[in-house]
This record gives structure tokens, sequence and C-alpha cells, in this order.
């Protein structure tokens, strides 16, 4: 439904930012774009939601290459949400309830309506229970559930998340993950995630880009992609540490860490 | 955090209607305004401390620090309408001669002064009220409910949102600063404060340049939608 096609995008000042990339959003449910800092998600991300235009090559929504005029990318972005790293960036009232119901009041959404997807969104994410206090009162983790139940409620069929676990504590880690997984699983929402937590994309993802410099250096299902070890360092990155138990000490590949545990409990019984 | 806004969200009367707290606020307020009777000033002045401090529960001490301020304002403002000048001695209750004219006090200036002060604090205790009791989306509902235009609103809402995102990172800039004693003497300090204000000037346009991008996705066109803010 979404794919960018030998996209090239260069700033003003004339670096390049993306160089000839193809990614094709059709390959997996939940799609992870990995690389180092100032290696390109960002920017990536910007072109794919028609925020930045590209020099050359072209982004095809449904098979059509993104227009850049008004009607098309209005089009585009009722079908494409993208929620950014810094909430405080993406959060304009004070209030959450208004914040959750910008989106469909632009769309003109009639409030009932509004009011049964907002209340889902902000129950969704676990944002209901401080749903009355204003946006300053908030910790950073709290604005970071507004921010994405406002994504939420538009009901997009495709969401970018650019860093969802960046500067955030283990637990609402795990509860993004959470969110992320039931985005996909229940709500069939296709989820493509910028990150360089490696685990988290390991957890999460079933297939990967690795960005590296503005190129895509290596793209693979996630498990293929975790064991070229060479191109990870190549983009800065490093393996999961399931991956490492794996390549380091001749365990099976584990998805989870509960898979390993019970792995481990089950062969130590064994050999009792 | 500014500390009016921390109790408008707290305060024992959070919860009650907006209108009310703005029917009694501005009732007595006009009639401070129309009043010339210096016991209705000072029965007004006490009512509002009590409904303050009693009922919405806002602490003593917050509170008469803030009073404090427009105190010293008012205060100051005094002198002027009391201290008189005339070549004449005999107008005034008090005076001193200053060459080719009297400086002094008249009981006509000492008494305008008086009501003029408790005209001034009774009205100050009525605001003091409302906007200590009152959180910014149910002052919006009330404008909102007496007409007032949109555009404004969305202004207030906005400039809301955005006072305390730029006094966070003002305060961040200025305790980084301060870390590396930026302010530990008068011409440093100057620097520091210069230099604040630029970066700050800086980060305002880049959140400027994200906001648009985030209001774009958002499918922003125009309008910030305030008429139905505030639910049941």
């Amino acid at each position: 439904m979404l794919e960018m096609k030998d996209l090239t995008y260069i700033y003003e000042d004339g670096t390049v930012a993306l160089e000839n990339i193809s990614i094709d959003l059709e390959k997996g449910k939940r799609i992870g774009i990995i690389g180092s800092n100032g290696a390109g998600k960002s920017t990536l991300f910007l072109n794919f939601t028609g925020v930045l235009r590209p020099k050359k090559g072209e982004v095809r929504f449904n098979g059509k290459p993104v227009k850049y005029s008004k009607d098309f990318l209005r089009q585009l972005r009722e079908k494409v949400g993208i929620v950014f790293q810094d909430p405080d960036k993406q959060i304009f009232f004070s209030t959450v309830y208004d914040d959750a119901a910008f989106g469909l009041r632009n769309l003109g959404v009639s409030e009932d309506e509004i009011q049964l997807r907002v209340e889902k969104a902000l129950k969704s994410v676990g944002a209901d229970e401080f749903s009355d206090k204003p946006v300053h009162f908030l910790s950073h983790g709290q604005k970071k559930r507004v921010a994405i139940a406002g994504v939420i409620a538009m009901d997009n069929s495709i969401i970018f998340f650019d860093e969802p676990s960046a500067g955030l504590d283990p637990t609402v880690t795990q509860a993004m993950e959470d969110i992320l997984i039931n985005l996909s699983e229940e709500e069939n929402k296709k989820i493509v995630i910028s990150s360089h937590d490696m685990d988290l994309i390991y957890k999460i993802c079933d297939y990967v880009y690795v960005l590296d410099h503005g190129k895509v250096i290596a793209k693979g299902s996630t498990d293929e992609v975790f064991l070229m070890d060479e191109i990870l360092s190549q983009a800065g990155l490093t393996q999961p540490w399931l991956v490492k138990i794996h390549v380091n000490m001749k365990y099976p590949l584990f998805k989870t860490e509960e898979e390993l545990y019970s792995y481990h409990k089950n062969g130590s019984k064994k050999s009792i | 955090m500014l500390i009016i806004d921390k109790y408008a969200y707290t305060n024992n009367l959070k919860n009650m209607s907006p209108k009310r707290k703005f029917g009694y606020s501005m009732g007595f307020l006009v009639a401070a305004l129309i009043n010339k009777d210096p016991i209705i000033f000072i029965a007004i002045i006490l009512l509002g401390f009590i409904a303050t401090v009693f009922w919405a529960k806002i602490p003593l001490r917050s509170y008469l620090l803030m009073l404090a301020t427009p105190y010293v304002f008012i205060l100051t403002s005094m002198v002027a309408i009391i201290v008189s000048f005339s070549p004449d001695p005999s107008v005034f209750l008090r005076s001193f001669d200053a060459g080719p004219f009297y400086i002094g006090i008249t009981t006509m200036g000492l008494q305008s002064a008086l009501t003029l002060f408790l005209r001034a604090m009774a009205s100050i205790s009525c605001l003091y009220f409302l906007t200590l009791t009152t959180p910014m989306d149910q002052q919006i509902y009330i404008m909102n409910s007496m007409k007032i235009p949109k555009t404004f609103l969305e202004l207030y809402a906005l400039v809301y949102r955005f006072i305390f995102i730029f006094l966070d990172e003002s305060v961040e800039i200025y305790r980084a600063q301060e870390m590396r004693f930026g302010y530990n003497n008068l011409k440093n300090s100057y620097k520091s404060l210069s230099v604040l204000i630029r970066i700050l000037f800086t980060r305002v346009m880049n959140r400027y340049k994200d906001m648009e991008i985030a209001l774009d996705s958002k499918l922003y066109n125009g309008d910030f939608h305030i008429e139905k803010q505030r639910r049941g």
C-alpha cells in the first residue's frame, strides 16, 4: 500500500540524507527501520508521510506516486499516521481529551463518534486514568501515551513510530511494546518502527531494514538481519541479547526471553 | 510550574460549576467598582480572603505572598495621589515650605487615596478568587459561552500550552548555565542571560517548524476547535 522507490533526499545544505532507498511496507506486518543516530531514520519517515519531498525517486501510495497537493496529502494522511519522538511537539492542547480528538475534529467527524473513538484510544494506551489532568502536569511517559492516543483515534491503517521507546523507563517501554503488538494483532494496523533499541525491534518486528549513512545496507526477516553481525557493526549497531546468546553460547535462537527460560528449565531437568 | 496554575487545578473548588465561580467573583468585582463605602470594601476583601483560603483551601502563606506583589505597586502609586503641591499652605492638613510652593497632604487626597487603595485591593481579591479556583479549560468554557471571538480563544489556549513548554526550557537552560557558574557575578549573569534569550529564541523557531509538521500530519486546516472543549 505504501512503498518507496529509489528515493533520494538531499537537504538544503547539500547533505545527502537518503540515497536510492527502496522500501516496501508490504514485506511485513511490523517493520523495523534500524540505524544509528543520524542514519536518516527520521528523514525517511518524513518522506513517507509526505512532509518532505524527495529529490529523486518516489513514494507510492496505493500504486500511485504521491502528489504533493493538498488533496492528495490529505488522502494520504487519513491512512498514514505518525507518532513523533518528542510528545511535547505534537500535543497542542492542555486537555488530554481535546488533544486526542484534534485529528478527528479536523476531519469533521461528529462529536458523538469522536467521543467513542477518543475514549477507546485513550483506554487502549492506558491514558484514561489521567485524562482529566492538564497536559503540563503529566510525566514524559504519560505524554507519550497521549500522543499515541491522538494518532490511534484517527484509525489510520499505517502508523509510523519514531523512536517509540526513547527516554522511557522499563515499565513504560514494556507498556509501549504491548501497545504496538496490540495495534498490529488486534487492530490489524501496519506498524513501522524506527529505533536503535535492538531488543525492542527484535521482539516486535517481523521484517527489518538496516539504514547506514542514508543507504539501506541490509534487509530481511528479523532473524536473518540480526545474524548479520558485520552489517550491524558497520551500521553502528549491535545484536539483540537473545541473538548474542544464540551466537556465542550455542543456544537455539529464541524470540522471547520466556522461551529461553523455559528451555533452560526443561534442559536442566533432563540432565538431572 | 506556575503556582497559580497549580492551585487552579488542585483547589477545593475545581469541580464547582465555572459559571458560579465566575458569577461570584464578577458580582463582587462590579460591587467593588461602584461602591464608595470603606466598610463594604473591607467586607469584600474579607469575603474574598475567606472564600479563597477557607473555601477553596489555598494555603494562607501562598495567598498572602501573592497579594504582596500588587500591594507594593499600589502603595507606591498611593504616594503620588496623597502628596500635592500648592502656593497656599491653608489647603493642607500638614505641609512644609519648599520655596516657591508648599508640599503637603490634603483631606481630599487622603480620602481618594484610601478609596482607591481599598477598591484596588477588593478587585484584586475578587480576581484572585477566580484565577486561583478556575482552571484554563473552564476559563475558556466561560469565555466561549460569553461569545468571545474564537480566534482569541484559540490564541489563549495555544499561548497557555506553550507557556509551560518554554518555561521548562528556560529553566533547563538556566540550570545548565548556573551549574557552570554562569551567574556567579554580575558580568557573567548579563552574558548568560543574553545567551539564554538567544537560545530560547532559536528553540522557539525550531519548535515552530516541528509543530507545523505535526499539525500537517494531524490534518490541521486552520481551526483549533475550541468551541467544543469541555465535556459534560
